[in-house]
């Protein structure tokens, strides 16, 4: 064994939950896991539910992107045994695919042992509300007007509207007037809605900081993603040339990096993945982000458990800023006047029909 | 050694033991209560240094504390700023009165003071660097606001103490003034808000010779990232007052750390062609390189620093060029000793002073002193109106002149030795004490807890 291994043996056993045998109180020990894949439209869509069972009879529901069996195998050997509690404990040691399921799942049975909603058990809630953001779809101005009077109708008051997609690399003039056009078409829609461009990682810094620039004035919410978060030295480009507040998160997977985005003054909001990080992980980035006054706006696109997960991390940090949760349809939290309810449930507060998951279930 | 020193009382008789038998004095004299650093107190014993403080009795000034009082004063009884007011006595007559009014948080400044009582009486109030000095530094923790107001209270009292004791206004003391007819100031004008109002102000400014008001940003709170509907209502209100008011009046803006670097980078820089004087916190104090983004990205110049306490609180925003205009607080960073030093590091680096004060007139006055000696000197607060109310009507009550309000823009520096006032208690106990009370508490549209 080299000398890395034996080092990070050591962390880990430094970390680990003592099986429950030994504690005192009612530990909840974990009995079961198992994980059940949820086809979408696309590999995009597709996620996977995680189910912990206690020995006491408790079920924890999470969410995470893909699963495989050999992970599935060690998130149970992991598991099993453990205290349900032991949700900060337990994640180290499972692989990065099923850290965020394990982390939602373990929360939710906490919270239904207690019988107190995630967001209680949390310390929190730190607000009555979740502020909402919603994705137009669309390709076209006319497509994105139409489906923005449709959302504005379902509740929301925040959209997040998508650049024309560039044919090149470093755009010119013609560009930036049509991204300026959609921008002012959108406004003009909706005079009292506020907007976000959605950029998906689609343009170079400069073309962002000249996009950006351009409509500065209109007061955009902020730009998500515009480019990859690869050398923070390229990004000054956007921050040094215009004040549009910046959101990346999208693609990051390592916290680090949201630190040295926060150390560089390149993010005005960080746009973690549930599915990633799992609700434990954003709250250790908010508290992060809150001695820099940036806040987290968490996102996902998977499915019910983890927009149920999002709502109580809103509820829990003081520097949530505004949620984006997938599609809409059954068991989809619906916005009033632009926020979501918070859910009032113990647990996560999600009713899951196992039966019709086993079809898919992952051996 | 002096040899006379060992007469001090008995921790300095204790520092006649030999070295190897200090544990055993302790030991005898109380049960230990320390912290297990027994081994690096012993190397220099509490006995010995008590006699070593007691070495200065040589060169004392004669003049001696006797006695320290510390008064909360509420001028309504839920006022959330009562005054913290220190009064030291001394052998010879004389008194020095000081603030640490610290607001929200008046009981825990009043405790503190008295934490402070050994550090003073029975000390010459003359050696007010060196007090100071013990009193941050034997303090091991350093001052956050409750100590730095205690600090300050005290330290305008050896202030006011050292100046009557040589018979001169301790702007002399300090090298002033800088200009005999005093100290130029801004009143607030946030109650003016019609058209109306604000022709009346300025009409009342250039009568009376006020060149300055501050105001404040036209909603509440604001969210992390901000709407267009409040942006744009920031900006237009800032627009609106430099229009009403006219190019020769200054305007300052206080943020009041509202915002996020975010939302105050987007208005800071579209108000650029107002050319305000400054805008004032434009996000909290903590992170200085977060406020450092709101200021690399406009020419407006950004004043922050009352909240922040000792030279050591503004060191890295002088240094890393991010403040304009530092607005050290007289009764928050340490007192007189506090902002001076505050001045003298920012002079070095070319960076302004608009001392803040929203406090007692104590506190007000002694900035003057200091302002007046500041080479570095832009302009002085006070949160008045240029029209006086009742708190400035119970202040002139207690000092028999209007402390703290200008003439021709001018605060007179006051002229009597010391810091320029007597006050009795008897006048001060009409407004009793009403405890401490929080300050405002604002919270956002879904009821998260927001700056104000």
């Amino acid at each position: 064994m080299n000398h890395v291994m034996k080092r990070r043996k050591a962390l880990v056993s430094f970390t680990q939950a003592e099986p429950t045998g030994n504690a005192t109180g009612t530990q909840h020990a974990i009995s079961d896991v198992r994980a059940f894949r949820v086809p979408g439209s696309d590999s995009a869509s597709s996620y996977v539910v995680l189910e912990v069972r206690t020995q006491t009879g408790l079920l924890g529901y999470g969410e995470c992107r893909e699963l495989s069996s050999p992970e599935l195998k060690a998130t149970r050997e992991v598991a099993m045994g453990r205290p349900a509690s032991a949700y900060e404990t337990l994640r180290p040691m499972t692989p990065q695919n099923a850290q965020a399921a394990i982390d939602m799942a373990l929360l939710d049975i906490l919270g239904k042992a207690t019988k107190a909603p995630v967001y209680r058990v949390l310390g929190g809630p730190t607000r009555t509300k979740a502020r909402a953001i919603v994705r137009l779809a669309g390709s076209s101005d006319e497509e994105l007007a139409k489906d923005l009077q449709k959302q504005r109708a379902a509740g929301f008051a925040a959209f997040l509207v998508p650049i024309p997609a560039p044919a090149a690399r470093n755009q010119g003039s013609a560009y930036v007037q049509a991204g300026v056009a959609r921008f002012k078409a959108m406004r003009a829609a909706a005079p009292d809605a506020d907007f976000a461009f959605e950029c998906s990682d689609q343009l170079t810094p400069s073309d962002t900081a000249t996009l950006a620039a351009a409509v500065e004035l209109m007061h955009p919410l902020w730009f998500d993603a515009p480019c990859p978060v690869t050398n923070l030295s390229t990004l000054h480009k956007i921050a040094d040339e215009t004040v549009v507040p910046l959101g990346f998160g999208r693609d990051i997977s390592s916290p680090g990096t949201y630190q040295d985005l926060l150390r560089s003054g390149l993010i005005d909001l960080l746009r973690p993945d549930l599915l990633v990080h799992g609700i434990s992980g954003i709250r250790r980035l908010a508290a992060m982000a809150e001695t820099y006054y940036v806040a987290v706006s968490p996102w996902h696109a998977a499915g019910p458990i983890a927009s149920a997960a999002a709502l109580h991390l809103a509820a829990s940090i003081p520097n949530f800023f505004i949620v984006q949760l997938p599609g809409s349809g059954a068991g989809t939290a619906t916005p009033q006047g632009g926020f979501f309810p918070l859910p009032t449930g113990a647990g996560l507060g999600v009713e899951v029909d196992v039966h019709a998951l086993e079809r898919n279930q992952i051996v | 050694m002096n040899r006379r020193n060992f007469l001090g009382g008995a921790a300095a008789i204790a520092a006649t033991a030999p070295a190897s038998r200090i544990a055993a004095a302790v030991s005898t004299t109380r049960p230990a209560d320390r912290c297990g650093c027994e081994p690096i107190i012993a190397q220099s014993s509490r006995g010995e240094q008590s006699a070593r403080a007691e070495a200065f009795r040589d060169l004392s000034s004669g003049l001696k504390v006797t006695n320290l009082k510390v008064f909360g004063v509420s001028l309504t009884p839920d006022s959330d700023r009562p005054y913290v007011f220190v009064k030291l006595e001394t052998n010879q007559g004389l008194v020095g009165w000081g603030e640490g009014t610290l607001e929200g948080k008046a009981q825990a400044a009043m405790s503190c003071i008295e934490d402070f009582r050994d550090f003073v009486v029975g000390k010459d109030p003359m050696q007010v660097e060196h007090h100071w000095q013990s009193m941050y530094v034997h303090s091991f923790y350093r001052a956050g606001p409750v100590m730095g107001s205690a600090i300050s209270g005290i330290d305008q009292a050896l202030w006011d103490l050292r100046g009557k004791a040589l018979g001169v206004p301790v702007y002399q003391l300090l090298g002033g003034p800088n200009n005999q007819k005093g100290v130029r100031g801004y009143y607030h004008a946030e109650n003016a808000r019609s058209d109306e109002q604000l022709a009346k102000l300025r009409e009342t400014a250039l009568q009376e010779g006020v060149s300055c008001f501050k105001i404040g940003l036209p909603d509440q709170e604001y969210e992390w990232i901000e709407t267009h509907a409040k942006i744009d209502r920031a900006v237009k209100h800032m627009q609106r007052i430099r229009e009403k008011l006219g190019d020769t009046i200054d305007i300052a803006v206080d943020f009041h750390a509202k915002t996020s670097p975010s939302v105050a980078s987007i208005i800071v820089k579209e108000v650029e062609p107002l050319r305000l004087l400054f805008v004032e916190e434009p996000c909290p104090p903590e992170n200085v390189q977060a406020m450092g983004r709101v200021a690399s990205r406009s020419t407006t110049p950004i004043a922050t620093g009352e909240r922040l306490v000792a030279a050591y609180g503004c060191r890295e925003l002088i240094e890393m060029g991010i403040v304009d205009i530092l607005q050290t607080d007289i009764n928050h960073v340490g007192g007189l000793t506090g902002l001076w030093k505050v001045a003298a590091m920012a002079n070095i680096s070319n960076v302004s002073m608009a001392p803040h004060a929203c406090e007692g007139p104590i506190g007000g006055l002694a900035t003057l002193h200091v302002d007046s000696a500041m080479p570095n000197f832009l302009i002085q607060e006070i949160c008045s109106f240029v029209q006086p109310g009742d708190k400035e009507r119970v202040w002139a009550e207690w000092f028999g002149f209007p402390p703290m309000r200008m003439v021709n823009g001018r605060f007179p520096l006051p002229t009597k030795p010391g810091l320029g006032f007597e006050l009795s208690e008897a006048s001060l106990s009409k407004y009793p004490f009403g405890g401490s009370k929080p300050m405002a508490r604002v919270f956002h549209e879904d009821g998260s807890v927001g700056e104000w």
